[in-house]
C-alpha cells in the first residue's frame, strides 16, 4: 500500500476526522466532502461528485473548471496552512482544510455543494480539530513504525532466550547436539542441518548429529579432516562460509570445537548475511552449552574410573573369588537393569550404578572372620554387620558428585515392611534406588558363590525373591525384576561370554 | 466435505496464538513468551497449545526444564493452518 493510499485511509477513518464532518455536516445543507490525498495534486476525483452535483455529472468540461477552481483553492490552503473558503462556478460555497504533518500537508479535508458559507469561527474550530486528528495520525504511525521495527527483533530476542534455556538444560551430548540442529532448521527455515564436532584424539571432525526435513529422505554426513574440503577449512580457518543455498559457521570457543551447515534448496530463497548473523547467534549459544557437556562426559568419565578403581580395591579384598566377572559389576549391571526396566531416567540410575559398585565400602574395617563366616553371628558379630551402610555412606561423603548416590548406599538393607535397617523405614520412604538395589543386592547373593553354600540357578533366587515381595522387597521392583528373569536378559549378565555356573 | 476435514475450527485463543507464529515464523517460545506476545493468561495459553499440538500444527521442543514450542514445518499442515485462519 502506497503512502498516499495510506494516509487517505487513516484519515478517512479517523474518528475526530468524521466528527468535524458530522458538526460542519449539520450546520450547512448537504455537503459534498472530499478527502484529498497529497501536498499538490494535480487532478481531483470526480466519482463521488458526479452522483450529487447535476453541473460536474453531465460535461467534462464543467468538471475541468470545477476542477481549476478547486486547485486554485488548495494551492492557496497550502501556502497560507490555513482554511480557504470559495465559490463554485455554480455559486455554492465551498471550504478546502489543509492537513499537515511535520509541517507538511498530507492532504485535504474539502466540502462543497453548500446552500450556504460555513461560519468563520467554525471553520476555525475546525482547523483545530483537524491539527489535533494530524497530531493523533502522526503518533500512530510513529507507534506502529516502532512496533514493526522493534517486536520482530524482540521476538528473535526471546527465542534466543527460549533456545539458550533449552539447550543448557542437559549435558548429555548425544540429547544436545540433534537438538541444536533441529533448532537451526527451525529458526532458519531450512530444510537440513548438520553439525560436526571435532575428536581431537583422531584429529577428525565427526557428525554428531544430521537432521533432513524432507520426508524420506536419509541425511548422510562422513567424517572429514581438518583443512580439508568446506566443513574442514572452516572448522580450521574459523570463519564462516556463505553462499545462496549453503551456510556453515564455525563453533568457536577458544579454539574451534565443531562446524555448523545448513542448506536450503534449489529454488529456496538464498542466504543473507542476518541468516548467518541468526546462524552465529546461535552457534554461539551452542558451543556453551557443547564445551559444559563435553566438560561433564570428561568429569562422568573420571569419577566413574575412580568408582571402577574403588570396586576393584573392595573385589580383591573378597577373598571367594567372583565366577568370571566382578560380583560387583554383576550387581550393578543387574541393578541398572532393573531401573532401565522401570523407566528410571539416566540421571538416576547412574547414581544407583555407583552405589551398587561401592555399597558395602562400609565393611572395610570389618574383620574377615566376621565377614566370611560360615556359621550365624552372634548378637555382637551382627550389631558391627549392621553398621555398614552407615559407614559406607560416609566414605562417599567425600566425593560430591556421588552425592546421589549416598541415600541408595545408606538404605540398602532397609525393608519394605519397615523392619530393616539402619532406620527401619518403610515402603516409598525408602528411596526408590535403594529398594532396587537391595533386589539385585538378594539376587546377586543368591547366584554368586560364597565360601559357606554353592550358587542357586537364576529361577530358583527368582522364586526366592518373589515369595518376598511386599514384605522384605518392593513389589514393583520385584515385578520388574521378574520380567527381566523370563525374558532371560540376567543370564547374560550373571554368566558373562557363555561361562554357565548355574548351581542347583 | 474435504475442506472442513482439512481445516477443523480452532477457537480464539488458537487463532491468536496461530497468527503469532505465522508472523514470526522463526519463533521458539514459551507459554509465558507466547502469553507476552498476544497477551492472554498462561493458563488459557497452555489449553489452547494442546489441541494446537495434538493437531502437529504446533511442535513442543521439551525438556526437563523448559517446553518450546515452534510452527510445524509441514507444508500440508501450514496449509491446514493457512485454511483455519481464512475468513478471520
Amino acid at each position: 500500500m502506497s503512502h498516499t493510499q495510506t494516509w487517505l485511509e487513516s484519515f478517512s477513518q479517523n474518528p475526530s476526522v468524521r466528527r468535524i464532518r458530522e458538526v460542519l455536516t449539520r450546520s450547512v445543507a448537504h455537503p459534498i466532502w472530499w478527502v484529498i490525498p497529497g501536498e499538490m495534486p494535480g487532478a481531483l476525483d470526480y466519482s463521488t461528485a458526479c452522483r450529487t452535483c447535476h453541473y460536474v455529472r453531465h460535461s467534462s468540461t464543467h468538471r475541468l473548471t470545477c476542477q481549476h477552481r478547486f486547485l486554485e483553492a488548495l494551492g492557496q490552503a497550502r501556502q497560507t496552512k490555513s482554511s480557504v473558503q470559495f465559490l463554485c462556478p455554480i455559486q455554492r460555497y465551498a471550504v478546502c482544510l489543509p492537513v499537515s504533518q511535520n509541517d507538511r500537508v498530507q492532504g485535504y479535508l474539502a466540502m462543497c455543494h453548500s446552500e450556504q458559507a460555513v461560519p468563520k469561527a467554525s471553520l476555525e474550530l475546525a482547523e483545530l480539530a483537524l491539527t489535533t486528528a494530524a497530531r493523533e495520525m502522526e503518533k500512530t504511525q510513529e507507534l506502529k513504525n516502532l512496533s514493526e521495527t522493534i517486536q520482530p527483533r524482540c521476538v528473535a530476542l526471546s527465542t534466543i532466550h527460549t533456545i539458550h534455556r533449552l539447550i543448557s538444560s542437559t549435558l548429555n551430548l548425544e540429547e544436545l547436539v540433534p537438538r541444536v540442529a533441529r533448532l537451526c532448521c527451525q529458526v532458519l527455515r531450512v530444510e537440513s542441518c548438520t553439525i560436526w564436532l571435532i575428536d581431537r584424539e583422531r584429529r577428525l571432525l565427526v557428525p554428531r548429529a544430521a537432521i533432513e526435513l524432507k520426508k524420506g529422505k536419509k541425511r548422510k554426513a562422513s567424517s572429514c579432516r581438518p583443512g580439508k574440503g568446506l566443513v574442514g577449512r572452516v572448522a580450521s580457518t574459523c570463519k564462516a562460509k556463505l553462499s545462496e543455498r549453503l551456510m556453515a559457521v564455525p563453533l568457536v570457543e577458544e579454539d574451534c570445537l565443531g562446524v555448523i551447515l545448513v542448506k536450503r534448496p534449489r529454488g529456496a530463497q538464498a542466504f543473507s548475511t542476518l541468516d548467518q548473523e541468526i546462524l552465529t547467534t546461535l552457534a554461539e549459544q551452542a558451543v556453551v552449552a557443547i564445551r559444559n557437556a563435553q566438560m561433564y562426559e570428561t568429569q562422568e568419565r573420571v569419577t566413574w574410573g575412580t568408582i571402577r578403581s574403588l570396586s576393584a580395591i573392595l573385589d580383591g579384598m573378597d577373598s571367594y573369588s567372583p565366577q568370571g566377572a566382578s560380583r560387583r559389576q554383576i550387581l550393578a549391571d543387574v541393578a541398572l537393569a532393573i531401573a532401565q526396566k522401570m523407566g528410571l531416567p539416566p540421571s538416576q540410575a547412574r547414581p544407583l550404578q555407583y552405589a551398587a559398585l561401592l555399597h558395602d565400602a562400609g565393611r572395610v574395617g570389618i574383620p574377615e572372620e566376621i565377614l566370611h563366616k560360615p556359621s550365624p553371628l552372634e548378637p555382637a558379630e551382627l550389631a558391627m554387620m549392621k553398621e555398614h551402610p552407615v559407614k559406607g555412606a560416609r566414605f562417599l561423603e567425600h566425593l560430591e558428585t556421588l552425592e546421589p548416590a549416598i541415600p541408595i548406599v545408606l538404605y540398602h538393607h532397609e525393608r519394605f515392611d519397615g523392619t530393616g535397617y539402619p532406620k527401619g523405614l518403610k515402603k516409598e520412604a525408602i528411596p526408590l534406588g535403594a529398594r532396587i538395589l537391595a533386589v539385585a543386592n538378594a539376587f546377586e547373593a543368591m547366584v554368586c558363590e560364597r565360601p559357606y553354600r554353592q550358587p542357586m540357578s537364576i529361577a530358583k533366587a527368582a522364586r526366592e525373591i518373589a515369595s518376598h515381595a511386599g514384605t522384605q522387597f518392593d513389589p514393583k521392583v520385584v515385578q520388574a525384576f521378574l520380567s527381566l528373569v523370563r525374558s532371560k536378559r540376567l543370564e547374560a549378565l550373571v554368566y558373562p561370554r557363555g561361562s554357565q555356573g548355574q548351581g542347583g | 466435505m474435504d475442506r472442513l476435514r482439512e481445516a477443523p475450527a480452532v477457537s480464539p485463543s488458537q487463532r491468536r496464538i496461530l497468527r503469532f507464529f505465522q508472523e514470526h515464523p522463526q519463533a521458539v517460545e514459551t507459554v509465558r513468551g507466547i502469553s507476552t506476545w498476544i497477551g492472554l493468561e498462561p493458563k488459557m495459553i497452555l489449553e489452547a497449545l494442546e489441541g494446537l499440538v495434538s493437531r502437529k500444527w504446533l511442535v513442543p521442543i521439551k525438556t526437563s526444564a523448559v517446553t518450546g514450542y515452534t510452527l510445524t514445518r509441514n507444508e500440508r499442515l501450514l496449509g491446514q493452518i493457512q485454511e483455519a485462519l481464512k475468513g478471520s
